[in-house]
Order: structure tokens, then C-alpha cells, then sequence
């Protein structure tokens, strides 16, 4: 839950009821120099400064653009974050209608903004209620020029937060690392991106993956799921745009609000239990060898191969396929050699060439992609070649399976079966996950839409308490909320909780039910 | 009693002189009620906005060609004429900007006389 005076959760569930929303838009994306965080006693109240909240504050890129608020043209607005399962990772977007009756957002219309009337455009949203200030909702990119409805004349935005970009982003540069930590391999992935180490916090994971391997071009997103997914983590963008990665053991369990029947409009079950009772995880366990040979290509002998002909003053790109992927593999060079990689070139005629001959690579998850460059003045052929690297072979295949057999008899087997996350790397680490997914998961636990009078400092993740026909404890999945002039509807998706018994010394039984923090 | 009306906009200022009934003022309320699962109910609430509704009565086709001039302008311009409303019990409007509306034209005769003239006001704001 985002910390705010308790006259804020006053507003959101008196009465009568004021509510305020205002999306800010930074069409022309200039940067506004005089941005800073609010100080005491030398920011100017409504100056361009931005209010820090209660906690620890991270000037962003995406705090230093000059905004526009467009609240005077605002028809409505509806947002969404929630959590994707199995994975824990957020997502964010909202949908923004904005009155459009002068073309003011049309594209081509030769309106104020036009020229930068462009996808990618930066928007915060703030909401709150009236005399209690506004707190951040979202900050993202809008993904496309509007929607223009010309019998409404209204224009419509769709804007993806700045994790949602990242996700659908290719990565830009290869991640080869050994050993490294979730939060390690999260900042290496993020640091693509633009952001650097104040600009994130990250906690410290637990699971040490001994070989990682990205290449250029794989979705950031997959990454970061099956990363996040191994450590049992939350990673998001919160409200404020700090990129956060939590891990499970630092989760909060305190109640963050409780639910009146005076606070709640209307419960509806989901037929969706998402109930999991049954666990299996198969994955190859990789570790990165000594330095050895990795690939061979024996001499051409008489036959000549086009492949891998050089022409004279010309270079030429070929891949070299690796039986596993490599951590680092030597780039070669022209001469026979020991424990290093090497190559040997032959002329048309099959002599030697021992000059005018280098190489230049670079290495992918199943390849080390070379360039020949040839200077002499006649034709060379790569006759001979050795590559000497670190591969990271397979050492041990992990498979995990555990059910709850009690839940299965009662409910009938929800099998969860993980096969392609090469980051659960242990037993112990895939024993943990499973016993939280078991203890979370396995009873009768439907999902529920819960209609509430909405309060904007309310964050996934939060456990509330509802009263009435659903009293319990849940845990927040999903924030829905729609807002229009003197409307606000807002549905929580919210799945029951249950506070994990934490594995105690000398009280706990070893192989029970306690959770390991 | 007559009250008075006064529309600007841009182009020109025009004051009507009319009698106080049938005078409609019916406060546009921009919220919505929201039951809870225990019976009681919630307001989400914006704000109160003025609709007014005035007659007329008749008009010569000079003077309703003049009034149209206002709707006219308020669309070709994309800009909301303002209204102030003097002499009305209850009924204090000064330079309110409005969404301005105009009923049928009912001509009843060769000269163009249109009768039951209404003109109707939301409460707006410029932009």
C-alpha cells in the first residue's frame, strides 16, 4: 500500500465521494532541467518539483520530461495492474479517452501537438480525491498514435507502463554470466534499457544460477519471467516508477486494509480457482567446465569448400555451431597453437598462408559467429580450426515432482509443470517454490471480483480483509478501476490467503509443512 | 416579473427580455449512487452544473434568425457562447459559459413569425 495519511482512506469510502484523476502527457518529450525532488523550505509549491512520498524517492528519466496535464479534456480513464500467473511479474496499462471535439489529437490535424502526436510518448497518472492530493497511478509509454472516434469525437490513448516496454523489448546486448544472483542477471537485463543502479532497487535473491546466457535479440520479457519465476520473486514498476524486484522471503504479510460491507458494492467468484496441486519441474542443471576445445573443423584436405573460402581483400562471416553454450569461447588466430583457439589457412593451390589472414567473433547462445578477413591478393581457404572456450555442459537433469495427495483425491489433479526454465538450478530451490505454490494453491481458493469503493494507495501484492458473506484474508492479484466525471467503479481480483507457518528452530519439524523464509 | 438574458459570444452581445415562467432550472448532477452490499448507499460526486430552460414565446424572423446566429457560431467555432440571467428568483447566472440549445423552428405565418421559442443552457466551461 502506497503510505498515505488516513484521511486519504477517509475520502475513499465516505459518503459522498470526490475522486480526481489526472493523466499527464509529455507529447514533445523535452526534458524540464529544473526537475527535482521536493525540498523543504526551496521547492515552490506547484512548481515543477515532485512531492517525494513517505519513503526513500528515485529521480527517474521519465521524472524529467515536461508534462501537460490534459485533465480538461479527460472523458475517462480506465486502468489495470496485475499479475501474471505463475509468473510474478506486473503489468500496467491504461486506456485513456480524451475529448477531441477541435481535433486537438487528431493526427495531421495541424493541432498544437501534432508534430509530436507520436507512439511512445510519456504519461504519468495521478489520482486521489479532492482535498487529499493525488498520488501516482502509472507511468508508461503510449504504444500508438489514438484511436480517433469521429461520432464521439473523442480521441483514444492506450498507454503500456515502462515494464511492459521492457518486456516486449529485445535485448540489446548478450548476458553471459556464471554464478550470478536473480538480482545481478535483472540489473545486467535492465542497464540495456537506459536505467542505471539508482534507478532500481532490487533485493538481494537467493538463487545463484552458475551459468546465465542471453543473446542479443531474446525477449527481455521472457527473461525476466523465468528469472523472477525461479526466485519466487515479485518484480514490478510501482506507482512511483521504480522498477522493484522483491524476494519471496521479504514478503509482506501485514494486513494493508480491511473492507467493510459498507466499502464493498459486489463479490463475484470466478469459475478460475488457478489451484495448483501438483507440482513438476524438469531442468537441465548446466556448469561451466574448464577451458577446453569446443569445436573442430578438421583440414579440407584436397576438396575445397566454398564456405569457407576467403576472397582476396574481402571478409567473409561464418557460424560455428557449439554443442553447448559457452560462457566464453577464445577469438583465434591464424597459426597453430596449443590451449588457446587457432585457425590454418591454404592457398588455391594448397600451400600455406601464414599472413594477411585475422578473425574477429562473437559469441551467441549456440555459436561463435567469426569474421575472416583475408588482405592478401589472392584467395584463402580456412583450412584447419580449433576453438578453445568454457562450455557449460549439462551435469545433473533436475526433476522435481511433489503434489499435495489430499487436495488431489478431494479436487482432482492441477498439475503446474515447468519444463522450460533452465534457472531452477537445485532440489532445495525447486522444493521451496513448490511448497509455497502448494501451500498458496492447493486448497479450494476461487478467485474473486471484488467491486469496491476504490482507494488508489491500495498496491498488488497487499493482503486485505474482507467482511460479510467472503470474510478473509486475501491477497490482491489484480486493480481494475474506471473513472469518469463523478464516476469511479473499481474491482480487486483477489485470491484468499493463507499466512505461511515459517520454519522455526527447535520447533518446526524438518520435512513438515513450515516454510523457509 | 421579466428577467433578462443576455448571450455573448465573439461576434455580438444580444439581451432578451423574458417573462420569468415558464423558467426550467434543473441542476445537472454529475455523480453517481453507489449501493454496498449492506443496503446503505455512497455518492461519487463531481459537481452540480446549471441546465436552464427559457421560452420565448414568439419571435419575428429577424429576431430568431439572431438567436440561431448563436448556435450557429457555437458550432462553427467550436466555442461556447456565455449567458447572464438578471431579475430570476433563486437564479443568479453571471457570464457562465453554456452549451447552448434551441427547440423546432415552429413557423406559423408568410412572414416567417416562429412561435414557442425555447432555449436551453448546460453549464460549461472554455477551454
Amino acid at each position: 500500500m502506497i503510505d498515505v495519511d488516513n484521511k486519504f482512506h477517509e475520502a475513499a469510502r465516505g459518503q459522498v465521494i470526490t475522486p480526481t484523476v489526472a493523466p499527464y502527457i509529455s507529447f514533445t518529450k523535452e526534458l524540464d532541467p529544473s526537475v527535482g525532488i521536493f525540498t523543504l523550505d526551496q521547492s515552490v509549491l506547484d512548481g515543477p518539483d515532485i512531492l517525494a512520498l513517505r519513503e526513500p524517492n528515485v529521480l527517474q528519466i521519465w521524472d524529467l520530461y515536461k508534462y501537460l496535464d490534459y485533465s480538461d479534456r479527460l472523458v475517462k480513464i480506465s486502468l489495470s495492474r496485475s499479475i501474471e500467473f505463475p509468473y510474478t511479474v506486473q503489468i500496467g496499462q491504461a486506456d485513456i479517452t480524451f475529448d477531441n471535439h477541435d481535433a486537438y489529437f487528431t493526427p495531421g490535424s495541424g493541432s498544437a501537438i501534432d508534430e509530436n502526436n507520436l507512439p511512445g510518448r510519456p504519461v504519468r497518472i495521478y489520482a486521489g480525491f479532492q482535498g487529499q492530493g493525488s498520488i501516482p497511478q502509472l507511468v508508461g509509454l503510449t504504444e500508438d498514435t489514438p484511436d480517433i472516434n469521429q461520432g464521439s469525437r473523442t480521441a483514444d490513448y492506450h498507454v503500456n507502463d515502462f515494464l511492459t516496454s521492457i518486456c516486449v523489448s529485445s535485448l540489446l546486448e548478450v548476458v553471459d554470466m556464471r554464478d550470478a544472483r536473480t538480482d545481478e542477471v535483472l540489473a545486467a537485463i535492465v542497464e540495456q534499457f537506459g536505467l542505471t543502479s539508482s534507478q532500481y532497487n532490487f533485493e538481494q535473491g537467493a538463487n545463484v544460477i552458475p551459468f546465465v546466457f542471453f543473446d542479443i535479440g531474446d525477449n527481455a520479457g521472457d527473461a525476466i519471467r523465468k528469472l523472477v519465476q525461479a526466485e519466487n520473486g515479485r518484480f514490478w514498476l510501482d506507482e512511483l516508477g521504480i522498477l522493484r524486484f522483491q524476494a519471496r522471503a521479504s514478503f509482506n504479510d501485514e494486513l494493508a486494509m480491511t473492507f467493510s460491507e459498507y466499502s464493498i458494492i459486489e463479490v463475484r467468484p470466478s469459475e478460475n480457482s488457478q489451484m495448483v496441486n501438483h507440482v513438476k519441474i524438469q531442468a537441465e542443471i548446466r556448469e561451466v567446465q574448464e577451458y577446453q576445445y569446443v569445436y573442430t573443423k578438421s583440414p579440407s584436405g584436397d576438396r575445397t569448400s566454398n564456405l569457407w573460402v576467403i576472397s582476396q581483400n574481402f571478409s567473409n562471416e561464418i557460424s560455428c555451431s557449439l554443442e553447448d553454450p559457452c560462457y566464453d569461447v577464445q577469438n583465434p588466430t591464424l597459426g597453430r597453437s596449443s590451449n588457446v583457439s587457432w585457425f590454418t589457412c591454404k592457398d588455391a593451390n594448397g600451400n600455406p598462408v601464414t599472413s594477411g589472414v585475422s578473425a574477429t567473433s562473437r559469441l551467441t547462445s549456440n555459436a561463435l559467429i567469426i569474421t575472416f578477413t583475408n588482405t592478401n591478393n589472392f584467395d584463402v581457404e580456412i583450412d584447419e580450426m580449433r576453438l578453445y572456450g568454457e562450455p557449460a555442459k549439462v551435469t545433473n537433469l533436475l526433476k522435481y515432482d511433489a503434489q499435495d495427495e489430499n487436495s488431489v483425491e478431494e479436487y482432482g489433479e492441477h498439475i503446474l509443470e515447468i519444463n522450460n526454465n533452465e534457472f531452477f538450478q537445485s532440489e532445495d530451490q525447486a522444493d521451496l517454490f513448490a511448497r509455497y505454490m502448494l501451500y498458496e494453491r492447493s486448497k479450494y481458493n476461487p478467485i474473486l471480483n471484488v467491486e469496491v469503493k476504490g482507494d488508489f494507495s491500495l498496491m498488488l501484492g497487499d493482503i486485505i480483509e474482507l467482511q460479510g458473506e467472503f470474510a478473509g484474508t486475501y491477497i490482491v492479484d489484480g486493480v481494475n478501476w474506471e473513472y469518469g466525471p463523478g464516476y469511479l467503479a473499481t474491482t480487486l481480483t483477489v485470491h484468499q490467503y493463507n499466512a505461511p507457518s515459517y520454519f522455526t528452530l527447535d520447533s518446526s519439524t524438518l520435512d513438515g509443512t513450515d516454510v523457509l523464509r | 416579473m421579466a428577467i433578462t438574458l443576455t448571450i455573448t459570444d465573439p461576434s455580438i452581445t444580444q439581451t432578451y427580455e423574458v417573462w420569468a415562467t415558464p423558467l426550467i432550472s434543473s441542476p445537472d448532477h454529475i455523480g453517481q449512487i453507489v449501493e454496498t452490499v449492506d443496503g446503505n448507499v455512497s455518492d461519487y460526486y463531481k459537481a452540480r452544473k446549471h441546465k436552464i430552460t427559457l421560452s420565448l414565446g414568439y419571435m419575428t424572423a429577424g429576431e430568431y434568425s439572431v438567436l440561431k446566429g448563436f448556435i450557429d457560431r457555437q458550432w462553427e467555432n467550436r466555442r461556447y457562447p456565455t449567458i447572464t440571467i438578471t431579475g430570476a428568483a433563486n437564479l443568479q447566472i453571471t457570464d457562465m459559459v453554456a452549451r447552448m440549445e434551441l427547440n423546432s423552428q415552429n413557423v406559423i405565418d408568410n412572414c416567417g413569425t416562429v412561435e414557442g421559442v425555447q432555449v436551453s443552457f448546460r453549464e460549461s466551461k472554455q477551454l
